[in-house]
């Protein structure tokens, strides 16, 4: 049995990069710290902030949470969990079940926006009526609600669980295809635009997917480990996901290489074009004056949705303690 | 050498592999370090832990699709 580098406990895990083997306390410090590091170095979030974290049910979502509840007092934030129920069968009703379970464990307010009763249909459905690809729609819906649901808190932040290997296999597909906008967008902060959007921060940026599923793990958070029903495993983000783990095993370190790097560097690719402005159904963000929600429910709802459930989420929102 | 039981996660196909260490196992089914964790009773164990002849060791694909 292996022991720790620090204090010669048993160790659970080992990181490369850093030459270590750690005990449990040990590693899931050496993953806090990390986080810590993160926010601080790209000021994520400052003092007396509202922070909304973003949870999914999975493993990252429990990682984000659990760090960030401990973070909080140190930092000075407050904070809040969301949930997005995307209406996909059994696998959203089993991550919602997790997302609560893993509220009530941190003791911390969970606000759930379900899709189907918002929208009266679920990610699925909506998706085949706009013949688009369900990730796509999931996309569109997930990033509105999240800022909706921000704006109407009047919250500062939006904290996502993006690892990592969620980065890199973005930032590689991104160089691959040389959308280089793409890369830009790889920031670990991005600011708010008054009255349009909210910030939108990745603190779990340069930790490994790896380290996300066993902090959660050995802190005993609860989460639900399967696959969504339509991701594939034969996707790009997949394989290059695979990839820059085949490489990372043969040369420690240089997936974190990539990720800080890229977070210094993200503003020196091209930006878009455009201007945002405010959508003219709903007044959040937008490019040209249609958010991509509006256009999306205008054209599977006969109607641009975006103002409505704005105000369902603010009833909401004015019904619960957050 | 061991002769263990593997239960693959997310999914749990099983099957049986011969290995001595897990860093044996993790090559023989063709996995990589950094992409999987593999669990003993819910405890995760290091590449140069020694396998036991007889017991079920749960191997888990950390990275999520796509
Ligand atoms: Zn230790
Ligand atoms: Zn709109």
């Amino acid at each position: 049995m292996a022991k720790c580098s620090l204090c010669g406990a048993p160790a659970v895990a080992e990181v490369r990069y850093a030459r270590l083997r750690l005990c449990r306390e040990h590693f899931l410090e050496f993953v806090e710290r990390k986080v810590e590091r993160a926010v601080r170095e790209h000021h994520m979030i400052r003092r007396g902030e509202k922070v909304v974290a973003a949870i999914s049910g999975g493993k990252d979502s429990a990682t984000l949470a659990g760090v960030l509840a401990r973070l909080r007092e140190r930092l000075g934030f407050g904070l809040v969990l969301a949930h997005i129920d995307l209406g996909i069968g059994e696998y959203s009703v089993r991550s919602r079940r997790a997302s609560e379970r893993l509220a009530d464990e941190l003791g911390l307010p969970l606000l759930v926006l379900s899709v189907e009763e918002l929208l009266g249909d679920g990610v699925p459905r909506l998706a085949m009526k706009a013949r688009r690809p369900a990730c796509s729609v999931c996309g569109i819906v997930k990033r509105y609600l999240l800022n909706a649901l921000a704006i109407e808190a009047r919250a500062d932040r939006v904290a996502t669980g993006h690892n990592a290997d969620d980065i890199a296999a973005y930032a590689l597909k991104a160089f691959l295809t040389q959308n280089l906008e793409d890369l830009r967008k790889q920031k670990p902060a991005t600011p708010s635009i008054e009255g349009l959007a909210v910030s939108r921060v990745k603190p779990l940026y340069s930790v490994y997917e790896k380290e996300s599923y066993l902090y959660a793990l050995l802190r005993g958070l609860p989460f639900y480990h399967e696959e969504c029903p339509h991701a594939r495993l034969t996707s790009l983000d997949f394989h290059l996901k695979e990839m820059i783990n085949k490489l990372e095993s043969r040369h420690p370190g240089i997936k974190l290489q990539l990720v800080r790097g890229l977070a210094r560097n993200a503003d020196r690719y091209p930006g878009e074009d455009w201007e945002p402005v405010p959508c003219r159904h709903c007044g959040l963000i937008s490019y040209g004056g249609e958010c991509s929600f509006c256009r999306l429910t205008s054209r599977v709802k006969g109607e641009p949705l975006g103002g409505k459930v704005r105000g369902k989420i603010r009833s909401l929102i004015e019904g619960s303690h957050i | 050498m061991a002769r263990v039981t593997v239960r693959m996660l997310p999914g749990g196909e099983t099957r049986t592999v011969e290995a001595e260490r897990v860093s044996d196992l993790i090559r023989s089914l063709g996995l990589d370090d950094e992409s999987y964790v593999i669990l003993r009773d819910g405890k995760p164990l290091l590449p140069g832990d020694r396998l036991r002849d007889g017991e079920t060791i749960v191997v888990v694909r950390v990275l999520s699709g796509g």
